[in-house]
């Protein structure tokens, strides 16, 4: 059966109501079904083979009630409802409500064809900023200057779906800075993902992470950690056909007592997936030496290392690659600093040049 | 780009005077970083022969002393004939990657 998620041009707001679906979707069936969300351009479509799907077997089932705990790894509840500050509890509590209560209506809302969410700035649930920084603008009317700096608002059901989805996908960095604290957001979006996969891609990567320069920098190491998983998993998987298209991304920072959103956008995994799907052990090696050069980065004092690598992975072209190539070669040059395991053999230098757009 | 680049770094020219600078900069004995920054400077043909050109008579220095193997004198024919086909820009590219990967033990120590 098919279930379809209609994009609204709110794109980190319509990813997430697509992983809530699916995690939904996987809760309220039998165990050993799964979906698989799909990126068909104007829509994300979730595929499920089953049709038996009940609001009764999320009451039973202990994965569901545990996607709403807040895990002390990741904190992702708190902080989706950030600028709600001691409210994030309850607004948690009413995201299980909902979806637990109106699963059926819900199912049966997006079934073959699904219909587009309501968004407006007075009737429905506000659509948190650290959710998708769109919500922290106002929203444009029918007309030219009808413009309101109200919240955007959408309704309950897609408004839960969001916030569960953004649990599951989101992985949001907190890193202090000079007394404040930065949050570096990212979400990968999936080309054709199946959920089992990708629970298993959330609980391996998304603790990983360093002290990042930008959010640049915290996409693009997140971009190759999941890259480097992806290939893992399809060497070591006999069907393995799962892939990410993107990544999207954004930065918050505090403002006083608030929350602003900062720089923002959209990385092609295209690239990246390309090679990682290759399953030729080069780019294995590839790999771990682009996360040596992002832990390297992360030191004081080697910012240059990040910047040039964040750079060439966000943009691989000739002149990103010169100067990842003539930064990482100062470092080599410098006796005893980057060890011999850590450079780039003859072979693993060919993908490298391979990536180079 | 990509494929120009990858047909330039596995060409032989490339390979043998890539090899060489990586000696020149690795080797404790050597470090000619001089060079290494003229070649990156380099943004006409004529600077950058004139750089390949200084880079060869001070390693012919070390290489004596040192009993080091040189590039073969036709490489550097055809790694001319490379920068008037391809431009500066990708042969040193592709050069310079040579000296970014893993060498010998010897040349790392």
């Amino acid at each position: 059966m098919n279930f379809f998620i209609y994009k609204t041009g709110l794109e980190i707001f319509d990813l997430c109501r697509a992983y809530g679906l699916a995690m939904l979707l996987d809760c309220a069936s039998p165990e050993e079904e799964v979906p698989i969300i799909s990126n068909v351009g104007s829509m994300y479509r979730i595929e499920h083979d089953t049709t038996n799907f009940s609001q009764n077997n999320l009451h039973s089932n202990i994965k569901w009630y545990s996607l709403f705990e807040e895990s002390t790894d990741d904190r992702t509840w708190s902080r989706i409802f950030l600028t709600d500050k001691q409210k994030w509890v309850k607004k948690t509590q009413k995201v299980k409500d909902i979806l637990t209560e109106n699963a059926d209506t819900i199912i049966r809302n997006f079934q073959n064809g699904g219909r587009l969410p309501e968004i407006s700035s007075d009737k429905g649930e506000t659509l948190s900023g650290p959710l998708d920084p769109s919500a922290f603008k106002g929203l444009r009317g029918k007309t030219g200057g009808d413009y309101s700096e109200k919240q955007t608002k959408v309704d309950s059901y897609n408004w839960a779906l969001a916030c569960l989805g953004a649990a599951v996908s989101g992985r949001y960095r907190a890193q202090s800075q000079g007394g404040k604290w930065d949050y570096f957001v990212v979400f990968p979006v999936p080309e054709r993902v199946s959920m089992d996969n990708f629970r298993e891609i959330r609980s391996s990567i998304y603790t990983i992470g360093l002290k990042y320069l930008s959010v640049q920098n915290a996409a693009a190491h997140f971009s190759v950690v999941l890259a480097e998983k992806v290939y893992t998993m399809a060497t070591s998987k006999s069907k393995f056909a799962d892939r990410f298209s993107g990544v999207f991304f954004f930065s918050m920072f505090q403002s006083g007592q608030q929350y602003k959103p900062s720089s923002g956008g959209n990385l092609s995994l295209y690239p990246l997936m390309e090679l990682a799907l290759s399953g030729r052990r080069s780019v294995s090696r590839m790999f771990e030496v682009w996360n040596y050069l992002f832990r390297k980065g992360s030191v004081q004092g080697c910012e240059d290392m990040a910047e040039a690598i964040t750079q060439f992975i966000m943009n691989p072209s000739l002149e990103t690659y010169e100067k990842h190539m003539k930064v990482f070669l100062r470092y080599i040059l410098k006796p005893k600093e980057v060890k011999f395991a850590n450079m780039y053999d003859d072979e693993t230098l060919k993908e490298v040049i391979a990536y180079v757009r | 780009m990509s494929d120009n680049l990858a047909v330039l770094y596995s060409n032989e020219a490339i390979k043998d005077f890539g090899s060489t600078l990586r000696r020149a900069l690795r080797m404790e004995e050597i470090q000619d970083y001089t060079s290494l920054i003229e070649l990156e400077n380099a943004e006409r043909e004529e600077d950058f022969a004139d750089a390949v050109r200084k880079f060869l008579r001070r390693y012919e220095t070390h290489a004596r002393r040192l009993h080091l193997r040189r590039p073969a004198e036709e490489n550097l024919e055809k790694l001319m004939k490379l920068v008037s086909d391809y431009g500066v820009r990708l042969v040193r590219a592709a050069l310079i990657s040579h000296a970014l990967v893993r060498g010998t033990r010897d040349e790392e120590q």
